[in-house]
C-alpha cells in the first residue's frame, strides 16, 4: 500500500492524464484572482471590510481592491509585527480586516502577536497566508515554511483553511468575512485545477469525500488534493478503491468524517 | 486651557497617593511590578482626572478617549486608577494575584471594564493604538488614543515600525507618553540598551514631541491639554520620571521594578507613601 503512494507513484500520477481530465474539461484558476474577486465582493457589501498589506497587496488579491477601495487599504510595509498588531486595532473598532504576506512573515515573524493581539482576544483578522508550501518551486530555506499549520493550530480560537481549488478559495474568503472570530488562510502561488463541480457550497469545519472507496482512505487538502486524486487514478488500475476526502478546514478539522471513512477503510494516508 | 488651581493640583496629589496607597494594599497579595506603577501614576491620574473624555458608566462609549497602557506591567497604576474613577468597586483591586483573578499581573481587556486591550508583552501597545486612531477617521470620529511606553520597551522594534507607520499616516489624534524612569528588570536603562534622546529618535521619525518632568502635575496637564502639538503629526511626550515615585527607599532603585514584599512591610510602605504626599502637598501650597 504504502509503495503505491510513494512520491515517486505521485510524481508519475501527475504527468499522466487523470481520471478527471477523462471525465471533465480542465479548468486552471489563479488562487490570488479568485480571492482577489471575492475581496472586491465583499468590499462592495460591507464598508468595515479592510486590506492590510506589508509591501505584499499584489499576492492574495489586494491590488483590485486598492482601485476600488483606497481609503480601506492600509500598506504597513515591510513590517509584520506592526502590521499584525495594526490589524488587530481596526478588529478591535469593528472593522475586518484581511491581512496578507508571505507565510513566513504573517504567522512566523508575528507570530507573538497573532497570539496575543488577535486570537486571545478573538478578534476578527483574516490572515492569508501567500506563497503557502512549496506552491512556489525552490523558495530556499528562508521562505520554504513547513511549520505554519502545527504552529497557528496550537492557538487559541483560530480557524486554519487550505483551500484545493477555485471556487474553495473564493468561498473560502467569503466564510472567512462571516465567521466571528481569527481566520488563516494559506495561499497557493500557482494556479490550482478545479476539481469542484457547480453548487459546491464550503462550510467552515466540514470535509468532503471526492472520491468514493473501501479500501484506503486518503485524507488530503490544497494542492495535495489534486495529487491524491490521481494517486487514486494509479490505485484503480491496480484494483485498488481508494476514498479521497478534501479536508480543507485543517482546525477544526473535521472528526467524524475521518472516523466514519476510516471506520470503512480500516487505512488513512494523509497528504500534506 | 485655564491654569488649575491650587486647590485643583492639590486634590490630584491626593488621588494619586491613594492610588499608591490601595496599592501597597494589593501587594499584601504578593509581589507586583511597583516600580513603574509609582513613576506612571501621576500621568494616569491627569490623564483620568483632565485630560480623557470618558465615561466609566459606558466604558465603552462608542467616541471616548482611549487610553492603551502599552507597558502593561505598570497595571498595579491602571487598576488603582479605574477604581479611583469608579470603573468597579474598589473591593475588586483586593482580589490582586488570586486564583481566576480579573486583576492579573497583565491587565486583560474582558475581565475588567476600563481596559482597552490586553497588554503586557512589550511593543505590542503602539500598533493596536495607531489602527484604533485611524479607525476614529475611517468613521468619522474625534476621540484621541494615549498610549503609555516604558523607556526600557523602546528597545523592542515593533515601536519603531508603529512610530514609522503613524507618521506615515499623519495619525494626529494619537499620543505617547513615555514613562522615562530610567531603570528596567535588571538595571540602568543606558547600561542595558542605551534609550537615550527618545525625544530626537520620535522627532526623526516624523512625531512632534515635547520632554517634561512626569511628577509636576501643572506641566503635566499643561502639556497633554496642548495636544496634538503639530496638525498632520502624532505627539510624543518624554516624562522624566522616578522610578518608584513616593515609596522612598525603593525610588530609583532597579529592586523594585517588580517587587516581593514582605506582608509586614506594608504598613510601613503606607505610612512613608502618606508622610511624601504630605511633601507634595506642601510644594504646592508654596
Amino acid at each position: 500500500m504504502e509503495n503505491n503512494l510513494s512520491a515517486s507513484a505521485l510524481s508519475s500520477a501527475s504527468v499522466k492524464a487523470s481520471a478527471l481530465a477523462e471525465n471533465q474539461k480542465i479548468i486552471l484558476e489563479d488562487p490570488r484572482k479568485m480571492v482577489s474577486d471575492a475581496l472586491v465582493e465583499l468590499g462592495a457589501k460591507n464598508s468595515n471590510i479592510l486590506y492590510v498589506s506589508c509591501d505584499s497587496s499584489q499576492g492574495a488579491g489586494g491590488a483590485e481592491f486598492n482601485k476600488i477601495y483606497p481609503e480601506r487599504h492600509f500598506e504597513f510595509g515591510i513590517a509584520e509585527q506592526n502590521a499584525m498588531g495594526e490589524a488587530a486595532g481596526f478588529a478591535l473598532c469593528g472593522k475586518i480586516p484581511f491581512i496578507a504576506a508571505y507565510v513566513p512573515f504573517i504567522t512566523l515573524r508575528c507570530c507573538e502577536q497573532v497570539r496575543d493581539d488577535v486570537c486571545k482576544p478573538k478578534l476578527n483578522v483574516k490572515i492569508m497566508g501567500n506563497n503557502c508550501g512549496f506552491s512556489v518551486s525552490a523558495l530556499g530555506p528562508t521562505h520554504t515554511v513547513l511549520e505554519d499549520i502545527s504552529i497557528i493550530r496550537s492557538l487559541p480560537n483560530i480557524i486554519i483553511i487550505s483551500p484545493c481549488d477555485g471556487p474553495e478559495y473564493y468561498q473560502a474568503a467569503f466564510a472567512a468575512a462571516e465567521h466571528d472570530g481569527p481566520v488563516y488562510i494559506r495561499m497557493h502561488r500557482m494556479k490550482t485545477r478545479r476539481v469542484h463541480q457547480d453548487g459546491f457550497k464550503f462550510v467552515i469545519g466540514k470535509g468532503e469525500i471526492l472520491l468514493e472507496g473501501r479500501d484506503v482512505t486518503v485524507a488530503a487538502c490544497s494542492s495535495m488534493l489534486q495529487k491524491s486524486l490521481e494517486a487514486a487514478q494509479i490505485l484503480a488500475e491496480k484494483g485498488i478503491k481508494a476514498e479521497v476526502l478534501n479536508i480543507s478546514t485543517i482546525k477544526p478539522i473535521d472528526r467524524n468524517l475521518i472516523l466514519q471513512s476510516s471506520a470503512k477503510t480500516k487505512r488513512v494516508v494523509t497528504v500534506e | 486651557m485655564q491654569k488649575p488651581s491650587r486647590e485643583e493640583i492639590q486634590s490630584l496629589v491626593e488621588r494619586s497617593y491613594k492610588c499608591r496607597k490601595n496599592i501597597l494594599k494589593m501587594m499584601r497579595n504578593g509581589e507586583g511590578h511597583i516600580g513603574g506603577a509609582f513613576s506612571s501614576l501621576d500621568i494616569l491620574t491627569v490623564l483620568y482626572n483632565k485630560i480623557l473624555r470618558h465615561d466609566p458608566r459606558q466604558p465603552k462609549w462608542p467616541n471616548r478617549d482611549r487610553l492603551i497602557l502599552s507597558a502593561g506591567h505598570k497595571c498595579l497604576a491602571l487598576y488603582s486608577a479605574l477604581a479611583d474613577q469608579g470603573y468597579f468597586a474598589e473591593e475588586i483591586l483586593w482580589k490582586y494575584n488570586t486564583f481566576d483573578t480579573p486583576v492579573a499581573m497583565h491587565p486583560e481587556e474582558k475581565r475588567l471594564p476600563g481596559i482597552e486591550f490586553s497588554t503586557g508583552s512589550l511593543g505590542h501597545g503602539l500598533p493596536v493604538a495607531n489602527a484604533i486612531a485611524l479607525c476614529a477617521r475611517l468613521d468619522k470620529k474625534d476621540y484621541r488614543v494615549f498610549v503609555i511606553l516604558g523607556d526600557g520597551e523602546c528597545a523592542e522594534g515593533s515601536v519603531w515600525e508603529a512610530a514609522m507607520a503613524a507618521a506615515h499616516y499623519k495619525t494626529d489624534n494619537l499620543i505617547v507618553i513615555v514613562d522615562k524612569n530610567g531603570l528596567q528588570v535588571n538595571g540602568r536603562t543606558e547600561d542595558i540598551m542605551d534609550s537615550s534622546s527618545l525625544e530626537e529618535k520620535f522627532k526623526s521619525f516624523g512625531w512632534s514631541t515635547k520632554t517634561i518632568d512626569g511628577h509636576d502635575f501643572g506641566q503635566i496637564i499643561d502639556t497633554l491639554s496642548g495636544v496634538p502639538f503639530e496638525k498632520g503629526k502624532p505627539s510624543c511626550i518624554v516624562a522624566d520620571t522616578v522610578k518608584c515615585k513616593g515609596l522612598t527607599y525603593g525610588e530609583g532603585n532597579y529592586k523594585f521594578h517588580h517587587w516581593h514584599c514582605e506582608l509586614e512591610e506594608i504598613d510601613n510602605a503606607i505610612s512613608i507613601v502618606g508622610v511624601e504626599m504630605g511633601k507634595e502637598l506642601d510644594k504646592v501650597g508654596k
